[in-house]
Protein backbone atom coordinates (compact mmCIF):
# COMPACT_ATOMS: atom_id res chain seq x y z
CA UNK A 1 0.00 0.00 0.00
CA UNK A 2 1.26 3.20 -0.91
CA UNK A 3 0.85 6.30 1.16
CA UNK A 4 0.88 10.15 0.08
CA UNK A 5 1.12 12.69 2.71
CA UNK A 6 0.88 15.81 1.56
CA UNK A 7 0.65 19.32 4.08
CA UNK A 8 -2.21 21.61 3.52
CA UNK A 9 -1.59 24.58 2.42
CA UNK A 10 2.04 24.14 3.49
CA UNK A 11 3.49 27.66 3.31
CA UNK A 12 0.41 29.16 5.20
CA UNK A 13 0.55 26.60 7.75
CA UNK A 14 3.95 27.20 8.69
CA UNK A 15 2.81 30.64 9.44
CA UNK A 16 0.21 29.56 11.63
CA UNK A 17 1.53 27.48 13.58
CA UNK A 18 4.23 30.63 15.55
CA UNK A 19 0.49 32.90 14.84
CA UNK A 20 -2.79 30.94 15.77
CA UNK A 21 -4.24 34.04 15.32
CA UNK A 22 -4.33 33.43 11.50
CA UNK A 23 -5.91 30.37 12.10
CA UNK A 24 -9.62 30.13 9.79
CA UNK A 25 -8.76 33.55 8.80
CA UNK A 26 -7.43 34.14 5.05
CA UNK A 27 -3.79 33.73 4.65
CA UNK A 28 -1.41 34.34 1.40
CA UNK A 29 2.23 33.92 1.07
CA UNK A 30 4.12 36.29 -1.66
CA UNK A 31 6.68 35.09 -4.00
CA UNK A 32 10.28 35.74 -3.15
CA UNK A 33 9.71 39.83 -4.89
CA UNK A 34 6.28 40.30 -2.74
CA UNK A 35 5.11 39.67 -6.87
CA UNK A 36 2.55 37.15 -6.73
CA UNK A 37 0.76 34.65 -4.61
CA UNK A 38 2.61 31.31 -3.84
CA UNK A 39 0.27 29.72 -1.27
CA UNK A 40 -3.33 30.14 0.17
CA UNK A 41 -5.20 29.08 2.76
CA UNK A 42 -8.61 27.75 2.04
CA UNK A 43 -10.03 31.05 3.16
CA UNK A 44 -7.99 32.74 0.90
CA UNK A 45 -9.19 30.29 -2.02
CA UNK A 46 -12.90 31.02 -1.27
CA UNK A 47 -12.34 34.25 -1.49
CA UNK A 48 -11.06 33.72 -5.45
CA UNK A 49 -7.50 34.20 -5.09
CA UNK A 50 -5.62 32.50 -7.71
CA UNK A 51 -2.48 30.62 -7.14
CA UNK A 52 -0.14 33.07 -9.32
CA UNK A 53 -2.17 35.63 -9.20
CA UNK A 54 0.13 39.31 -9.23
CA UNK A 55 -0.14 40.88 -5.49
CA UNK A 56 -1.02 44.25 -6.94
CA UNK A 57 -4.31 42.83 -8.48
CA UNK A 58 -6.01 41.56 -5.35
CA UNK A 59 -5.24 44.71 -2.89
CA UNK A 60 -8.56 45.59 -2.32
CA UNK A 61 -9.55 42.16 -2.13
CA UNK A 62 -7.06 42.24 0.44
CA UNK A 63 -7.77 44.91 2.30
CA UNK A 64 -11.87 44.28 2.41
CA UNK A 65 -11.29 40.78 3.67
CA UNK A 66 -8.50 41.51 6.29
CA UNK A 67 -6.52 38.48 4.14
CA UNK A 68 -3.33 38.16 6.09
CA UNK A 69 -0.33 38.61 3.29
CA UNK A 70 3.41 36.93 4.06
CA UNK A 71 6.74 37.12 1.87
CA UNK A 72 7.69 33.66 1.23
CA UNK A 73 9.96 32.56 4.42
CA UNK A 74 11.65 29.92 2.71
CA UNK A 75 14.35 29.43 5.58
CA UNK A 76 11.05 28.44 7.54
CA UNK A 77 9.44 26.97 5.97
CA UNK A 78 12.59 24.60 4.70
CA UNK A 79 13.12 23.58 8.70
CA UNK A 80 9.50 22.78 9.27
CA UNK A 81 9.45 20.55 5.53
CA UNK A 82 12.50 18.48 7.54
CA UNK A 83 10.32 18.68 10.61
CA UNK A 84 7.26 16.85 9.23
CA UNK A 85 9.21 14.50 7.06
CA UNK A 86 11.52 13.48 10.33
CA UNK A 87 7.75 12.45 11.63
CA UNK A 88 6.91 10.84 8.92
CA UNK A 89 10.69 8.72 8.79
CA UNK A 90 10.23 7.80 12.47
CA UNK A 91 6.75 5.76 11.42
CA UNK A 92 7.62 4.57 8.25
CA UNK A 93 11.44 3.55 7.09
CA UNK A 94 10.12 3.62 3.33
CA UNK A 95 9.75 6.90 2.66
CA UNK A 96 10.53 9.17 -0.21
CA UNK A 97 10.59 12.65 0.18
CA UNK A 98 8.62 13.98 -3.22
CA UNK A 99 8.74 17.84 -2.88
CA UNK A 100 9.19 20.46 0.66
CA UNK A 101 5.75 19.27 1.42
CA UNK A 102 4.47 15.97 0.21
CA UNK A 103 6.18 12.57 0.56
CA UNK A 104 5.66 8.75 -0.27
CA UNK A 105 5.59 6.39 1.96
CA UNK A 106 5.34 2.30 1.36
CA UNK A 107 3.66 0.45 3.99
CA UNK A 108 5.21 -3.48 3.52
CA UNK A 109 3.04 -5.07 6.23
CA UNK A 110 1.42 -7.87 3.79
CA UNK A 111 -1.12 -8.98 6.33
CA UNK A 112 -2.39 -5.62 7.38
CA UNK A 113 -6.32 -5.14 6.82
CA UNK A 114 -7.49 -1.87 5.16
CA UNK A 115 -8.60 -0.77 8.28
CA UNK A 116 -5.23 -1.32 10.21
CA UNK A 117 -3.66 0.88 7.52
CA UNK A 118 -5.84 3.30 7.60
CA UNK A 119 -6.04 3.38 10.93
CA UNK A 120 -2.19 4.09 10.86
CA UNK A 121 -2.63 6.75 8.39
CA UNK A 122 -5.05 8.72 10.90
CA UNK A 123 -2.54 8.04 13.91
CA UNK A 124 0.34 9.55 11.90
CA UNK A 125 -1.71 11.78 10.26
CA UNK A 126 -2.42 13.12 14.51
CA UNK A 127 1.00 13.11 15.03
CA UNK A 128 2.40 15.09 12.70
CA UNK A 129 -0.34 17.85 13.65
CA UNK A 130 0.84 17.57 17.23
CA UNK A 131 4.43 17.34 17.23
CA UNK A 132 5.28 20.33 14.27
CA UNK A 133 1.65 22.00 14.28
CA UNK A 134 1.55 21.34 10.49
CA UNK A 135 -1.65 19.43 9.51
CA UNK A 136 -1.51 17.03 6.76
CA UNK A 137 -3.69 14.67 4.62
CA UNK A 138 -3.13 10.97 3.47
CA UNK A 139 -4.22 9.47 0.41
CA UNK A 140 -4.47 5.58 0.42
CA UNK A 141 -3.62 3.32 -2.81
CA UNK A 142 -1.82 0.51 -4.19
CA UNK A 143 0.10 2.55 -6.39
CA UNK A 144 1.19 6.01 -6.36
CA UNK A 145 -0.77 7.45 -9.00
CA UNK A 146 -4.23 5.95 -6.95
CA UNK A 147 -2.50 7.55 -3.74
CA UNK A 148 -2.11 10.68 -5.00
CA UNK A 149 -5.57 10.65 -6.38
CA UNK A 150 -6.86 9.83 -2.95
CA UNK A 151 -5.10 12.37 -1.17
CA UNK A 152 -6.97 14.72 -3.75
CA UNK A 153 -10.24 13.05 -2.22
CA UNK A 154 -8.78 13.07 1.94
CA UNK A 155 -8.26 17.18 1.49
CA UNK A 156 -12.03 18.04 -0.10
CA UNK A 157 -14.17 15.09 1.67
CA UNK A 158 -12.68 13.62 4.30
CA UNK A 159 -12.73 15.50 7.90
CA UNK A 160 -10.10 13.32 8.80
CA UNK A 161 -8.00 13.85 6.56
CA UNK A 162 -7.11 10.02 5.24
CA UNK A 163 -8.77 8.68 2.17
CA UNK A 164 -8.26 5.37 0.20
CA UNK A 165 -8.55 4.57 -2.82
CA UNK A 166 -8.20 1.11 -5.34
CA UNK A 167 -8.54 -0.05 -8.57
CA UNK A 168 -12.33 -0.34 -8.29
CA UNK A 169 -13.31 2.93 -6.03
CA UNK A 170 -17.08 4.06 -7.18
CA UNK A 171 -15.46 7.04 -7.11
CA UNK A 172 -13.11 6.69 -10.03
CA UNK A 173 -16.42 7.06 -12.18
CA UNK A 174 -16.75 10.69 -11.28
CA UNK A 175 -13.30 12.19 -11.02
CA UNK A 176 -11.81 14.01 -13.97
CA UNK A 177 -8.96 12.30 -15.50
CA UNK A 178 -7.57 16.17 -15.44
CA UNK A 179 -7.06 15.14 -11.45
CA UNK A 180 -4.48 12.80 -11.84
CA UNK A 181 -0.75 12.39 -11.40
CA UNK A 182 1.35 13.95 -14.58
CA UNK A 183 -1.68 14.77 -17.13
CA UNK A 184 -1.74 18.00 -18.01
CA UNK A 185 -3.99 19.96 -20.13
CA UNK A 186 -2.66 18.50 -23.53
CA UNK A 187 -3.36 15.04 -22.16
CA UNK A 188 -6.93 16.33 -20.86
CA UNK A 189 -8.05 17.56 -24.29
CA UNK A 190 -6.37 14.02 -26.47
CA UNK A 191 -8.19 11.85 -23.98
CA UNK A 192 -11.68 14.52 -24.57
CA UNK A 193 -11.33 13.95 -28.21
CA UNK A 194 -11.92 10.22 -28.07
CA UNK A 195 -14.39 10.73 -25.20
CA UNK A 196 -12.32 9.81 -22.11
CA UNK A 197 -12.68 12.29 -19.60
CA UNK A 198 -13.78 10.26 -16.35
CA UNK A 199 -10.39 8.56 -14.64
CA UNK A 200 -12.45 4.89 -14.57
CA UNK A 201 -13.19 5.95 -18.62
CA UNK A 202 -9.83 5.77 -18.68
CA UNK A 203 -9.09 2.54 -16.71
CA UNK A 204 -11.13 0.51 -19.83
CA UNK A 205 -9.49 1.76 -22.73
CA UNK A 206 -6.86 -0.80 -23.68
CA UNK A 207 -3.03 -1.34 -23.06
CA UNK A 208 -2.14 -1.28 -27.00
CA UNK A 209 -4.19 1.77 -27.82
CA UNK A 210 -3.08 3.42 -24.91
CA UNK A 211 0.67 2.57 -25.59
CA UNK A 212 -0.05 3.49 -29.11
CA UNK A 213 -1.25 6.95 -28.62
CA UNK A 214 0.63 7.64 -25.14
CA UNK A 215 3.74 5.73 -25.27
CA UNK A 216 5.29 3.51 -22.10
CA UNK A 217 4.53 6.51 -20.19
CA UNK A 218 0.98 6.57 -21.07
CA UNK A 219 0.56 2.41 -20.35
CA UNK A 220 2.30 2.71 -16.97
CA UNK A 221 -0.42 5.48 -16.14
CA UNK A 222 -3.15 3.14 -17.53
CA UNK A 223 -1.78 0.33 -15.64
CA UNK A 224 -1.33 2.35 -12.11
CA UNK A 225 -4.89 3.38 -12.21
CA UNK A 226 -5.69 -0.44 -12.63
CA UNK A 227 -3.77 -0.99 -9.52
CA UNK A 228 -0.69 -2.45 -10.92
CA UNK A 229 2.11 -0.37 -9.10
CA UNK A 230 4.94 1.00 -11.88
CA UNK A 231 6.91 3.13 -9.39
CA UNK A 232 8.20 2.02 -6.70
CA UNK A 233 9.95 4.86 -4.43
CA UNK A 234 12.58 6.58 -5.54
CA UNK A 235 16.01 6.47 -3.66
CA UNK A 236 17.37 9.42 -2.16
CA UNK A 237 19.41 11.91 -4.86
CA UNK A 238 22.98 10.97 -3.45
CA UNK A 239 24.21 13.22 -5.31
CA UNK A 240 23.28 16.37 -8.28
CA UNK A 241 24.13 17.18 -11.14
CA UNK A 242 23.52 20.55 -11.29
CA UNK A 243 22.58 23.58 -8.73
CA UNK A 244 21.09 27.09 -9.17
CA UNK A 245 21.29 30.21 -7.39
CA UNK A 246 18.70 32.62 -9.18
CA UNK A 247 16.64 35.38 -8.25
CA UNK A 248 14.59 38.42 -9.58
CA UNK A 249 15.45 41.99 -8.46
CA UNK A 250 13.31 44.29 -6.52
CA UNK A 251 13.92 46.94 -9.14
CA UNK A 252 15.08 46.61 -12.84
CA UNK A 253 18.89 46.74 -12.67
CA UNK A 254 20.58 48.47 -15.07
CA UNK A 255 24.37 49.28 -15.02
CA UNK A 256 26.89 46.12 -15.21
CA UNK A 257 28.45 47.05 -11.44
CA UNK A 258 25.16 46.60 -9.58
CA UNK A 259 24.44 43.27 -11.69
CA UNK A 260 27.83 42.16 -10.82
CA UNK A 261 27.24 43.21 -7.41
CA UNK A 262 23.82 40.65 -7.47
CA UNK A 263 25.25 37.74 -9.13
CA UNK A 264 28.74 37.95 -6.60
CA UNK A 265 25.97 37.64 -3.56
CA UNK A 266 24.85 34.20 -5.88
CA UNK A 267 27.82 32.92 -6.64
CA UNK A 268 28.34 33.46 -2.73
CA UNK A 269 25.34 31.06 -2.02
CA UNK A 270 26.18 28.95 -4.83
CA UNK A 271 29.53 28.88 -3.52
CA UNK A 272 27.83 27.56 0.07
CA UNK A 273 25.25 25.13 -0.87
CA UNK A 274 28.21 23.30 -3.22
CA UNK A 275 30.46 22.94 0.11
CA UNK A 276 27.19 21.70 2.24
CA UNK A 277 27.10 18.99 -0.34
CA UNK A 278 30.67 18.58 -0.29
CA UNK A 279 30.56 19.08 -4.02
CA UNK A 280 32.45 21.42 -6.80
CA UNK A 281 31.19 22.75 -9.90
CA UNK A 282 33.50 21.86 -12.81
CA UNK A 283 31.76 24.41 -14.91
CA UNK A 284 29.09 27.30 -14.86
CA UNK A 285 26.80 29.37 -16.62
CA UNK A 286 25.17 32.80 -15.62
CA UNK A 287 22.31 33.87 -16.83
CA UNK A 288 20.56 37.16 -17.12
CA UNK A 289 16.93 37.90 -18.05
CA UNK A 290 15.69 41.28 -19.40
CA UNK A 291 12.41 42.77 -18.20
CA UNK A 292 10.96 41.63 -21.16
CA UNK A 293 8.24 44.16 -21.24
CA UNK A 294 10.38 46.48 -20.92
CA UNK A 295 12.69 45.58 -23.96
CA UNK A 296 15.01 47.96 -26.15
CA UNK A 297 13.47 47.99 -29.54
CA UNK A 298 16.33 46.47 -31.01
CA UNK A 299 14.92 42.95 -30.80
CA UNK A 300 18.09 41.68 -28.58
CA UNK A 301 17.20 38.48 -26.19
CA UNK A 302 15.30 38.44 -23.53
CA UNK A 303 17.22 36.04 -21.79
CA UNK A 304 21.03 35.46 -22.71
CA UNK A 305 23.47 33.14 -21.06
CA UNK A 306 26.97 31.99 -21.14
CA UNK A 307 28.64 29.31 -19.21
CA UNK A 308 32.42 28.61 -18.93
CA UNK A 309 34.36 25.37 -18.00
CA UNK A 310 36.58 25.94 -14.92
CA UNK A 311 40.49 25.15 -15.40
CA UNK A 312 39.93 23.30 -11.94
CA UNK A 313 36.47 21.85 -10.53
CA UNK A 314 35.71 24.47 -7.51
CA UNK A 315 33.58 25.13 -4.66
CA UNK A 316 35.61 28.28 -3.50
CA UNK A 317 33.46 31.27 -3.84
CA UNK A 318 36.08 33.66 -4.17
CA UNK A 319 36.40 31.79 -8.03
CA UNK A 320 32.88 32.01 -8.54
CA UNK A 321 32.50 35.16 -8.26
CA UNK A 322 35.26 36.10 -10.50
CA UNK A 323 34.07 33.90 -13.15
CA UNK A 324 30.74 35.09 -12.77
CA UNK A 325 31.71 38.67 -12.98
CA UNK A 326 33.68 37.83 -16.24
CA UNK A 327 30.53 36.76 -17.63
CA UNK A 328 28.47 39.33 -16.92
CA UNK A 329 30.76 41.47 -18.59
CA UNK A 330 30.72 39.22 -22.12
CA UNK A 331 26.22 39.48 -21.37
CA UNK A 332 25.77 42.68 -20.44
CA UNK A 333 24.46 45.25 -23.12
CA UNK A 334 24.03 48.80 -21.76
CA UNK A 335 20.15 50.00 -22.28
CA UNK A 336 19.33 46.45 -21.23
CA UNK A 337 16.95 46.49 -17.54
CA UNK A 338 17.61 43.41 -16.14
CA UNK A 339 14.99 41.87 -14.04
CA UNK A 340 16.73 38.51 -13.03
CA UNK A 341 19.88 36.79 -13.12
CA UNK A 342 21.20 33.41 -11.65
CA UNK A 343 24.20 31.27 -11.99
CA UNK A 344 24.37 27.38 -12.60
CA UNK A 345 26.78 25.13 -11.53
CA UNK A 346 27.00 21.96 -13.48
CA UNK A 347 29.61 19.53 -14.32
CA UNK A 348 29.27 18.68 -10.50
CA UNK A 349 31.66 16.41 -8.25
CA UNK A 350 32.45 15.15 -5.16
CA UNK A 351 34.39 17.59 -3.09
CA UNK A 352 37.75 15.16 -2.58
CA UNK A 353 37.28 13.38 -5.63
CA UNK A 354 41.17 14.04 -7.61
CA UNK A 355 42.02 16.46 -10.34
CA UNK A 356 44.44 18.00 -11.68
CA UNK A 357 45.43 19.96 -14.48
CA UNK A 358 49.06 20.70 -15.37
CA UNK A 359 48.94 24.66 -15.93
CA UNK A 360 47.15 25.79 -12.84
CA UNK A 361 49.05 25.72 -9.35
CA UNK A 362 47.08 24.28 -6.90
CA UNK A 363 48.43 25.25 -3.99
CA UNK A 364 46.91 29.13 -3.58
CA UNK A 365 43.25 27.22 -4.17
CA UNK A 366 44.52 24.70 -1.44
CA UNK A 367 44.46 27.74 0.55
CA UNK A 368 41.86 29.29 0.09
CA UNK A 369 39.70 25.95 0.74
CA UNK A 370 40.89 26.44 3.96
CA UNK A 371 39.50 30.06 4.07
CA UNK A 372 36.03 28.72 3.20
CA UNK A 373 36.10 26.69 5.78
CA UNK A 374 36.33 29.27 8.31
CA UNK A 375 33.94 31.67 6.89
CA UNK A 376 31.61 28.86 6.84
CA UNK A 377 32.29 28.19 10.36
CA UNK A 378 32.29 32.21 11.07
CA UNK A 379 28.84 32.69 9.22
CA UNK A 380 27.21 29.24 10.40
CA UNK A 381 28.14 30.63 14.16
CA UNK A 382 27.34 33.99 13.62
CA UNK A 383 24.10 34.47 11.10
CA UNK A 384 24.55 34.49 7.57
CA UNK A 385 25.94 36.76 5.33
CA UNK A 386 28.00 38.10 8.62
CA UNK A 387 31.15 37.79 6.64
CA UNK A 388 31.38 38.01 2.72
CA UNK A 389 33.32 39.11 -0.23
CA UNK A 390 33.39 43.33 -0.96
CA UNK A 391 32.61 42.26 -4.75
CA UNK A 392 29.15 41.39 -2.82
CA UNK A 393 28.62 45.12 -2.12
CA UNK A 394 26.92 46.73 1.08
CA UNK A 395 23.39 48.28 -0.06
CA UNK A 396 21.80 46.29 -2.44
CA UNK A 397 19.11 47.58 -4.19
CA UNK A 398 18.05 45.00 -6.13
CA UNK A 399 17.54 42.86 -3.27
CA UNK A 400 14.27 41.28 -2.80
CA UNK A 401 11.65 43.51 -1.09
CA UNK A 402 10.03 40.58 1.27
CA UNK A 403 8.69 43.81 3.13
CA UNK A 404 6.31 41.47 4.63
CA UNK A 405 8.41 38.43 5.72
CA UNK A 406 7.48 36.66 9.34
CA UNK A 407 10.08 35.97 11.81
CA UNK A 408 12.77 33.00 11.22
CA UNK A 409 11.56 31.40 14.52
CA UNK A 410 13.23 28.31 14.18
CA UNK A 411 16.45 29.07 12.79
CA UNK A 412 17.70 32.61 13.98
CA UNK A 413 18.14 33.13 17.83
CA UNK A 414 16.97 36.90 17.28
CA UNK A 415 14.10 36.46 16.02
CA UNK A 416 12.34 33.48 18.23
CA UNK A 417 8.89 33.59 19.00
CA UNK A 418 8.27 35.57 22.58
CA UNK A 419 5.67 34.37 25.03
CA UNK B 1 70.77 7.23 10.20
CA UNK B 2 71.46 11.27 10.26
CA UNK B 3 68.38 11.60 7.97
CA UNK B 4 65.96 9.56 10.04
CA UNK B 5 64.24 10.27 13.37
CA UNK B 6 63.57 7.59 16.11
CA UNK B 7 60.39 8.26 17.51
CA UNK B 8 59.49 5.40 19.63
CA UNK B 9 60.61 2.27 17.81
CA UNK B 10 59.65 3.86 14.34
CA UNK B 11 61.83 5.54 12.08
CA UNK B 12 60.48 8.64 10.22
CA UNK B 13 62.86 10.46 7.32
CA UNK B 14 63.22 13.92 8.66
CA UNK B 15 62.60 15.64 5.19
CA UNK B 16 59.51 14.26 5.24
CA UNK B 17 58.03 15.91 8.89
CA UNK B 18 60.01 18.96 7.50
CA UNK B 19 57.83 18.84 4.15
CA UNK B 20 54.70 18.41 5.84
CA UNK B 21 54.82 20.36 8.43
CA UNK B 22 55.87 23.78 6.17
CA UNK B 23 53.44 22.67 2.79
CA UNK B 24 50.61 21.37 3.71
CA UNK B 25 49.03 23.65 6.94
CA UNK B 26 45.43 21.46 6.32
CA UNK B 27 47.40 18.37 8.33
CA UNK B 28 46.44 20.18 12.30
CA UNK B 29 49.00 17.71 14.16
CA UNK B 30 51.62 15.17 12.44
CA UNK B 31 51.76 11.98 14.56
CA UNK B 32 55.44 10.68 13.86
CA UNK B 33 54.26 7.55 14.44
CA UNK B 34 53.73 7.90 18.65
CA UNK B 35 50.37 7.12 19.00
CA UNK B 36 48.81 8.42 22.03
CA UNK B 37 47.83 6.54 25.37
CA UNK B 38 44.49 8.62 25.58
CA UNK B 39 43.43 7.49 22.15
CA UNK B 40 41.73 4.09 23.41
CA UNK B 41 39.61 6.17 25.95
CA UNK B 42 38.07 8.97 23.58
CA UNK B 43 34.63 9.43 23.58
CA UNK B 44 32.29 12.01 22.01
CA UNK B 45 32.48 15.31 23.69
CA UNK B 46 29.42 16.15 25.58
CA UNK B 47 26.98 17.35 23.62
CA UNK B 48 23.55 19.95 25.49
CA UNK B 49 21.88 19.14 22.30
CA UNK B 50 21.98 15.36 23.28
CA UNK B 51 21.24 16.30 26.80
CA UNK B 52 18.23 18.98 26.29
CA UNK B 53 16.58 17.42 23.16
CA UNK B 54 14.76 14.21 23.17
CA UNK B 55 12.58 15.03 20.26
CA UNK B 56 14.33 17.16 17.35
CA UNK B 57 11.60 16.78 15.21
CA UNK B 58 9.35 18.25 17.58
CA UNK B 59 11.55 20.76 19.82
CA UNK B 60 11.45 24.43 19.45
CA UNK B 61 13.23 27.27 21.29
CA UNK B 62 10.80 30.17 22.16
CA UNK B 63 12.07 33.23 24.17
CA UNK B 64 10.44 34.35 27.63
CA UNK B 65 8.69 37.54 27.61
CA UNK B 66 7.17 38.74 30.90
CA UNK B 67 7.63 37.71 34.81
CA UNK B 68 4.25 35.68 35.69
CA UNK B 69 6.77 32.43 36.05
CA UNK B 70 9.64 33.99 38.23
CA UNK B 71 8.79 31.70 41.03
CA UNK B 72 9.10 28.60 38.45
CA UNK B 73 13.08 29.75 37.44
CA UNK B 74 11.75 31.32 34.47
CA UNK B 75 12.71 35.31 33.37
CA UNK B 76 12.05 37.58 30.67
CA UNK B 77 14.69 36.70 28.16
CA UNK B 78 15.48 33.08 29.25
CA UNK B 79 15.37 30.69 26.47
CA UNK B 80 12.47 27.91 26.65
CA UNK B 81 12.94 24.64 25.12
CA UNK B 82 9.57 23.71 24.31
CA UNK B 83 8.92 20.20 23.18
CA UNK B 84 5.38 20.13 21.48
CA UNK B 85 5.26 16.26 21.60
CA UNK B 86 4.80 15.85 24.86
CA UNK B 87 1.08 15.18 26.35
CA UNK B 88 0.79 17.90 29.34
CA UNK B 89 0.05 16.64 32.15
CA UNK B 90 -1.15 18.61 35.62
CA UNK B 91 2.02 20.68 36.86
CA UNK B 92 3.79 20.81 33.71
CA UNK B 93 4.91 24.38 32.41
CA UNK B 94 3.36 24.82 29.16
CA UNK B 95 3.27 27.10 26.35
CA UNK B 96 -0.46 28.00 25.73
CA UNK B 97 -2.69 29.69 23.00
CA UNK B 98 -5.68 31.53 25.14
CA UNK B 99 -8.39 33.13 23.74
CA UNK B 100 -5.72 34.94 20.76
CA UNK B 101 -2.75 35.41 22.51
CA UNK B 102 0.20 33.29 23.92
CA UNK B 103 0.74 32.24 27.63
CA UNK B 104 3.68 30.73 29.42
CA UNK B 105 2.13 29.55 32.68
CA UNK B 106 1.96 25.83 34.90
CA UNK B 107 -1.14 24.08 33.54
CA UNK B 108 -3.17 22.61 36.59
CA UNK B 109 -5.77 19.98 37.03
CA UNK B 110 -7.63 20.23 40.03
CA UNK B 111 -11.02 18.35 41.15
CA UNK B 112 -11.94 18.46 37.82
CA UNK B 113 -11.13 21.90 36.79
CA UNK B 114 -8.06 23.51 34.44
CA UNK B 115 -6.22 26.27 35.94
CA UNK B 116 -3.25 28.23 34.34
CA UNK B 117 -1.26 29.21 37.47
CA UNK B 118 1.76 32.52 36.86
CA UNK B 119 4.17 31.11 39.46
CA UNK B 120 4.54 35.10 40.73
CA UNK B 121 2.29 36.38 43.55
CA UNK B 122 1.25 39.25 41.52
CA UNK B 123 -0.67 37.46 38.68
CA UNK B 124 -3.96 35.51 39.32
CA UNK B 125 -4.30 31.89 38.19
CA UNK B 126 -6.59 32.00 35.11
CA UNK B 127 -9.22 29.17 34.90
CA UNK B 128 -9.95 27.39 31.68
CA UNK B 129 -13.51 26.80 30.84
CA UNK B 130 -14.99 24.99 27.98
CA UNK B 131 -15.80 28.49 26.31
CA UNK B 132 -12.24 29.29 25.80
CA UNK B 133 -10.28 29.02 22.86
CA UNK B 134 -7.61 27.31 24.33
CA UNK B 135 -4.61 25.20 23.00
CA UNK B 136 -1.59 23.97 24.57
CA UNK B 137 1.45 24.67 22.30
CA UNK B 138 4.03 22.75 23.62
CA UNK B 139 5.71 21.29 27.11
CA UNK B 140 8.49 23.55 28.82
CA UNK B 141 11.37 20.64 29.17
CA UNK B 142 14.26 22.82 30.31
CA UNK B 143 14.88 26.71 30.96
CA UNK B 144 18.00 28.39 29.70
CA UNK B 145 19.21 31.25 31.73
CA UNK B 146 21.92 33.46 31.64
CA UNK B 147 22.82 34.36 35.65
CA UNK B 148 24.10 37.95 34.81
CA UNK B 149 24.78 40.24 31.87
CA UNK B 150 27.71 38.65 30.40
Amino acid sequence: MYLLADCNNFYASCERVFNPRLCGCPVVVLSNNDGCVVARSNEAKALGIAMGEPFFKIKSLVQEHKVAVFSSNYTLYADMSERVMNVLQAHCPHTEVYSIDEAFLHLRQPGASLADQLEFATTLRAKVGKNTGIPISIGLGPTKTLAKLANHLAKKRSPAGVYPLDANSPELAELDVAELWGVGPAYQRRLAAVGVTRVAELAQVSEGWMQKEFGVVGLRLLKEIKGQACYDLEPPVESRKSMVVSRSFAQDVQDLPALQEALARYATRLGEKLRHYEQQAGAITVFVWANRYKAPADGSLHCSAQSVELPLATSNTNELIHWAGRIAQHLYRPGVRYKKAGILATALRPQNSLQTNLFVDEQPSLRSAQLMQTLDAINKKMGRNQVYFAACGNQPQWGPKAERKSKRYTTCWGELLRV
Amino acid sequence: MSSANSVGDTRVPVIKISRIRTELPYFQSVHAGFPSPADDYLEEKLNLDNYLIKNPASTFFIRADGDSMTGAGIYPEDILIVDRSLQAKSKDVIVAWLDGDFTLKRLVYEQGRCWLRPENPQFTAIEVIAENDFRVWGVVTHVIHQPYEL
